[in-house]
């Protein structure tokens, strides 16, 4: 090795430790990123926040049932001696009437049907299922406008839940739907989670069943704590929830 | 989602890549460092001198073919290193050697002459080139040897993915950005170690032809001494 080599050799080992050190220290990493200036703000979708505004005095009735458990059979009670002559009820009563001629089945007709009224403002109530249409044949408006309340609790958690739902991926997957029944705690935490009902298996989506209704939980579990107002929590203390590919 | 957040961009640093590689891929980058160190001493050793063998060679033609006295300038010459300045000497010596006897064989001497001449210019190239081979040795394995270190750093990236059921991006990304670092390092001894091979080979022949030619004019003047 002569005198050319060896310098070679130093101008070699310096140029490459120069260069190395150069990227390891700053040159390669960008720059750091600014702080934001303002901290996050927690915005709320407008068919989430309009809801409140929407039905103020159905809330009341809708919530009161829970303590005073006579209170919605109270309107009930003065109907069966003006039963002929009630004419709110025409949708109801083609369906009711035709049996029960005597006071006392009707009675128990209405105090069922209150019951029904009481359960639907505290489960989840489709109001496309037959268990909507009996509370919504109960008449109290608080009744109808609380399921309509609940629609959009349920919108609102979906909104909430939406950025956490991965919807698993797979040859028909986006036919899975799963129904969950979520309990909620007052300060908006989940209770528990029970799958209700899953439907749009075929054998190809099959073994990714599991995996639908396991993500769709932990999709409701990342995104508690939920914001809803207090004041209902009657309603969405228990909700169903049906997950499929898009949340709607 | 933890791991994307401690993979910061500051851990794409060549050393943080090089720390988290597996021990096949640290070998690999170590080897390419390793010959790119190689290769760069090499380019920095041949040009030095390529450069001082043009300059003083040139400054030997000049002085040898103002001198009359080829005797007196092979006493000057006689140990210099210079490739021209050793063609000049083994020409002597065989006109020497050639024309010390009684009977002097013209023809033979100029085959001599030529012969010896010849063979000193590849002795001179060949002594000149002889690192050459080991930029195209880099210039064409490094790329591969770097391919070979990302294809086995993917390799643990998906068999990462495998073990953590999760294919995010988050899992992936550094597994393949260490990879791929083998690869740009390989590019990086490589593409100098190609450019300097084709050059420097360049400037051989352009010193080989040089040599020619004075060997040549030598071998003219020496044969029409023989014709006296």
């Amino acid at each position: 090795m002569d005198r050319a080599e060896r310098t070679g050799l130093w101008v070699a080992v310096i140029g490459h430790a120069l260069l190395f050190g150069a990227l390891s220290v700053s040159l390669l990493s960008p720059k750091p990123k600014l702080p934001p200036a303002n901290p996050p703000i927690a915005v709320d979708l407008v068919d989430a926040k309009s809801l409140v505004s929407a039905a103020p005095d159905a809330v009341q009735q809708a919530s009161a049932p829970p303590a005073p458990s006579e209170a919605p059979a109270e309107p009930e009670t003065p109907t069966p001696p003006a039963q002929k002559p009630d004419s709110r009820k025409a949708a109801q009563a083609p369906s009711d009437k035709p049996t029960p001629t005597t006071p006392r089945q009707s009675r128990l007709g209405s105090s069922l049907a209150s019951q029904l009224s009481r359960a639907a403002s505290r489960e989840s109530a489709n109001p496309g299922t037959g268990r909507g249409t009996a509370a919504q044949g109960s008449g109290t408006p608080a009744t109808r406008t609380a399921a309509q309340l609940e629609a959009s609790f349920i919108q609102a958690l979906f909104s909430q839940i939406k950025r956490y739902w991965r919807a698993p991926t797979g040859v028909d997957a986006e036919l899975l739907r799963t129904s969950l029944v979520v309990t909620l705690r007052p300060d908006g935490s989940v209770g528990s989670i029970t799958i209700k009902s899953q439907s749009g298996e075929n054998e190809n989506n099959a073994n990714l069943k599991a995996l639908h209704a396991e993500r769709a939980a932990s999709a409701i579990r990342r995104a508690a704590p939920f914001a809803l107002p207090p004041e209902h929590y009657a309603i969405w203390q228990s909700m169903e929830l049906t997950f499929d590919k898009r949340l709607k | 989602m933890m791991p994307s957040l401690t993979t910061e961009a500051a851990n794409l640093s060549p050393w943080a890549l090089f720390l988290q590689a597996d021990i096949v891929v640290k070998l690999v980058m170590l080897g390419l460092l390793a010959a790119s160190i190689w290769t760069w001493s090499i380019i920095f050793s041949h040009w030095m001198k390529m450069k001082r063998a043009r300059r003083d060679c040139a400054l030997f033609e000049r002085d040898f073919w103002k001198a009359d006295d080829t005797d007196g300038f092979y006493k000057a010459h006689k140990d210099s290193p210079l490739p021209t300045a050793r063609v000049f000497q083994a020409g002597i010596i065989e006109w020497r050697r050639s024309t010390g006897r009684s009977a002097v064989d013209r023809d033979g001497t100029r085959q001599r002459l030529a012969g010896a001449m010849g063979a000193a210019i590849a002795a001179e190239i060949e002594r000149l080139g002889e690192r050459l081979n080991i930029l195209a040795t880099v210039g064409s394995v490094a790329p591969f040897v770097g391919l070979f270190g990302t294809v086995w750093g993917i390799m643990r990236s998906f068999t990462a993915i495998a073990d953590q059921q999760n294919t995010s991006l988050a899992v992936v990304a550094p597994g393949i950005a260490e990879a791929l670092f083998a690869t740009a390092i390989g590019l990086f001894a490589a593409i100098p170690a190609v450019i300097a091979y084709n050059r420097f080979g360049h400037g051989l022949n352009m010193l080989e032809s040089r040599l020619t030619r004075f060997a040549d004019g030598f071998h003219a003047t020496l044969s029409r001494e023989l014709e006296r």
